[in-house]
């Protein structure tokens, strides 16, 4: 289970800013928010793996880890990805 | 001068450790190399055989190639070889994440040498190699381009417009949402939502709205873009360039040319300078190309203008920012436009821009849209904290707006509504420890801050900034020497001192001194994958290696230990640097002689990849004068605060909050790409396009905050990036105070801030 927040450009898709997902890694989360709003998914991946226009927030972990662990109170975000000088 | 202070609300975890060689100033490992020449930047390199490259550029902003003609060229003597876009392999529609940002490898290699289309002035077209430079520029003007001239957009709101003239046919703008179906040069649109801003701006007492308007510029590195290619008749290509990650320009290398990367050998010479212009390749593949078609290495080193024109300068924006705030000083809703312009390509720095405007204060409530423009200019690359410097001129001179019209302090008003650690960003992710209201409490400190400011035309100005830093991928490898050193491999590219900030960890750890680490920056072959040297990464990620190769090595010296003693490892115990076990005692370098002898060498390695930013602040007061009758800005005294974390070699830390200051302040004040109705750059030299030395400058006093990153051993956050922040709204809002003008288009330059005080006077 996760805390989803959704991104605002695809709230229409879900009629929330947050959703309780049930999953044990941020992939089943995805794979299990793609059921109950079909379409988010190909929104934001691509050939199976987040899109490379994209970063997660798993709590305040910026990470591309599909495999990363997951509870309850767990806040995964959907981000910009971002670049350094 | 310098001051480093530790926070008052340090918590019992964050009491500041007691370090060896963590927190002293040893000599940087290259220092001598450095300051006698010796040490070997790509110009230096003369191979044997070698040629020379050069390239033939367009002339116009936009245009179709109707034809390139280089036979007249190969006719030269002394000429060996031409290229065009018909050389390099078809591209692919294929983006990657470089760990740095993303690229489109077809944009890439349309940038790299353009295809039917040169849309900037200083595109690349073609590229001749020849016997000696002169030649090669010579031949270069002997190859015939036909163009078709086409309108060009060069401003950022007017490309946005249903008619402007479009760059990519086929560039439909993205979003998470609903596509538009019709292309634009709207390459992205990003959009944030927190709370209700409706409900935000209604508790409000005050609200102000402002426009901004900011000028492209240019990172400035003094080293032009330099490689020399040499592509073995094995089919093996080998390069030699300057660049912030030679590993991302081995991955950049084998897409574009559709080779496998165990082909390909980077050699990461020093650098003179890249602050996030050094990521890209531009004149690599070229010049591989070059060398495989005249079968010699080919060096290709560009001219400064080629440099300003055709390379990765940072964006010019136009932005919107709406705050609102109670009358106690409580920030209630914040509203933000963004529009960057993109370059020629789309994947410019909106993504960070709009997730660091508001990333200072705790809003409850707030919108943030994002938009990515293509325009007729150079494809826009990093440039320290890039999006962040853009955004905080606007998101602080409101701010400061605020404040006055509330009549409070305006760091007080800013204490009021700091980030700090809960505080949700509306983006969406939450703050761990962070030190931004430390580094506000520093300044309110300071013996700047206390000393009152006298005298006409004169302002003390404050402003905020934020970057996330990031971690990545790094790897060392740690070689045991018999005398009791240790050679120290890894593949982060030293910019800024990082060979030495990453040896004072291994060293720390290892409890010898800095001194007894000898670092190597090796190429692509010599070392594991490693990330660019950017996102304030590489003393964080990189010295979390060679701490892991520490340990490493502890462990293998334990065994050694126990096997010269004939005990149990776990007899043995370790501190600072003294192992001791079965009633005798050795230190690190005796134990390494004796361990050189009788076992097997010892080699700790590190790789990482670690996830999460580590978060920093900085705030900046600035005292300047301006001088009436030309307009022209003095900066009086400056102090620069950051939250380091840890400074693990505080001259770096200085040094790195000085030089990202100095680039602040050249932005606020002079730096700008001056293009003419042609969307030619007109200042494309050093002479023209103003960078501020030493004598424009009093010293950069510098003080900084530890607030101990909690991910890291040590506390390391990462220092490069975001000094370059707070600049440019710091003096605006001093310049205020000086003038009683508030600016909101970058540069503040001599013309800029006469005319608005004649205008003042004159009531224009």
């Amino acid at each position: 289970m996760a805390i989803v927040f959704i991104p605002s450009q695809l709230q229409k898709l879900t009629g929330a800013a947050q959703v309780e997902i049930a999953g044990n890694t941020v992939r089943e989360v995805v794979e299990q928010m793609e059921k109950q709003f079909p379409g988010i998914q190909q929104r934001l991946f691509e050939d199976g793996q987040l899109s490379p226009l994209l970063q997660l927030s798993v709590d305040h972990v910026m990470t591309r880890v599909l495999s990363t662990s997951v509870e309850s109170t767990t806040e995964v975000h959907f981000l910009p990805v971002i670049g350094g000088g | 001068m310098s001051t480093e202070v530790a926070p008052d609300n340090t918590s019992d975890t964050e009491q500041p450790a007691t370090y060896k060689v963590i927190g002293t100033r040893p000599i940087r490992h290259d220092g001598a190399d450095k300051v006698t020449g010796k040490a070997v930047y790509t110009d230096d390199l003369h191979l044997p055989n070698m040629v020379f490259g050069a390239f033939v550029r367009s002339p116009h902003a936009h245009a179709r190639i109707v034809s390139i003609d280089t036979s007249e060229a190969e006719k030269m003597p002394g000429v060996l070889a031409t290229c065009t876009s018909a050389d390099l392999p078809d591209p692919w529609d294929k983006v990657d994440n470089l760990g740095e940002g993303c690229v489109n490898y077809a944009h890439l290699s349309g940038n790299v040498l353009a295809r039917k289309k040169a849309l900037y002035k200083g595109h690349a077209v073609a590229a001749v190699a020849a016997t000696s430079s002169h030649l090669a520029q010579e031949a270069a003007r002997h190859i015939k381009v036909e163009y078709e001239p086409l309108p060009a957009t060069m401003s950022v709101l007017d490309a946005m417009q249903d008619d402007a003239p479009l760059l990519h046919d086929d560039l439909i703008t993205h979003t998470l949402g609903d596509e538009p179906a019709r292309p634009s040069n709207i390459s992205s649109h990003i959009q944030f939502k927190k709370g209700d801003i409706d409900e935000g701006f209604a508790a409000a007492d005050v609200v102000i709205e402002r426009e901004f308007k900011t000028a492209t510029v240019h990172q400035g590195y003094i080293e032009p873009h330099v490689s020399v290619a040499l592509w073995n008749e094995d089919g093996r290509l080998k390069i030699w360039t300057a660049t912030q990650g030679s590993f991302v320009v081995r991955q950049q290398m084998s897409e574009l040319l559709k080779m496998p990367v165990s082909q390909i050998t980077i050699v990461p010479c020093e650098i003179g300078g890249g602050f996030g212009g050094k990521i890209s390749v531009y004149e690599q593949p070229v010049a591989a190309v070059l060398s495989r078609k005249c079968g010699r290495p080919v060096k290709i080193m560009m001219r400064r203008d080629e440099v300003f024109e055709a390379t990765g300068p940072t964006p010019g924006s136009f932005m919107r920012v709406k705050l609102g705030a109670t009358k106690d000083g409580k920030l209630t809703a914040g509203k933000a436009w963004l529009a960057f312009d993109a370059g020629a390509f789309p994947g410019g720095v909106i993504g960070p821009g709009a997730m660091c405007v508001f990333s200072c204060y705790d809003l409850p409530h707030a919108t943030v849209d994002g938009f990515d423009v293509v325009l007729n200019k150079p494809k826009t690359q990093a440039y320290r904290a890039p999006g962040s410097t853009h955004v905080a001129f606007a998101t602080e001179c409101v701010i400061d707006e605020l404040a006055e019209q509330l009549e409070i302090d305006p760091i007080e008003f800013r204490l009021n509504n700091a980030a700090q650690e809960g505080t949700r960003r509306v983006d969406g992710p939450v703050y761990p420890r962070v030190g931004l209201v430390e580094c506000l409490q520093a300044i309110q400190k300071s013996d700047h801050w206390k000393s009152p400011l006298t005298g006409p035309n004169r302002g003390r100005g404050v402003a905020c900034g934020f970057w996330f830093n990031c971690g990545l991928k790094s790897s060392v490898a740690a070689n045991v020497n018999a005398d009791g050193t240790v050679t120290l491999v890894e593949g982060s590219t030293d910019i800024g001192g990082t060979r030495t900030s990453i040896a004072m960890q291994l060293a720390e750890t290892l409890g010898i001194t800095a001194e007894d680490v000898i670092p190597q920056v090796v190429d692509t072959d010599s070392v594991g994958f490693t990330d660019v040297t950017g996102g304030s990464r590489t003393t964080f990620a990189t010295g979390l290696a060679a701490y892991e190769a520490a340990l490493d090595i502890q462990r293998q010296m334990v065994e050694q230990a126990a096997q010269i003693w004939e005990c149990s490892p776990d007899d043995i115990t370790v501190a600072n640097g003294v192992y001791q076990g079965n009633g005798r005692s050795l230190s690190f370098k005796e134990l390494a002689v004796q361990a050189d002898k009788v076992g097997k060498p010892i080699v700790g390695r590190g790789a990482v990849d670690p996830q999460g930013s580590t978060n920093a602040f900085a705030v900046n007061l600035v005292d300047v004068e301006v001088d009436p009758e030309t307009g022209k800005v003095t900066i009086l005294r400056y102090t620069a605060c950051q939250d380091a974390g840890k400074a693990i070699h505080p001259s770096y830390v200085e040094g790195q909050i000085q030089g990202g200051s100095v680039q602040g302040i050249g932005w606020a004040l002079n730096e700008e790409y001056f293009y003419d109705d042609q969307g030619h750059m007109r200042n494309a030299s050093f002479l023209d396009y103003r960078i501020p030395t030493c004598y424009d400058l009093p010293m950069i006093d510098t003080i900084i905050v530890e607030v101990p990153n909690p991910d890291h051993p040590y506390g390391v956050r990462g220092v490069g990036e975001v000094p370059i922040v707070p600049p440019p709204p710091a003096i605006a809002n001093a310049i205020y105070r000086a003038t009683g003008v508030r600016f909101r288009e970058l540069p503040m330059s001599p013309p800029t801030v006469w005319n608005a005080i004649k205008g003042q006077n004159t009531g224009e």
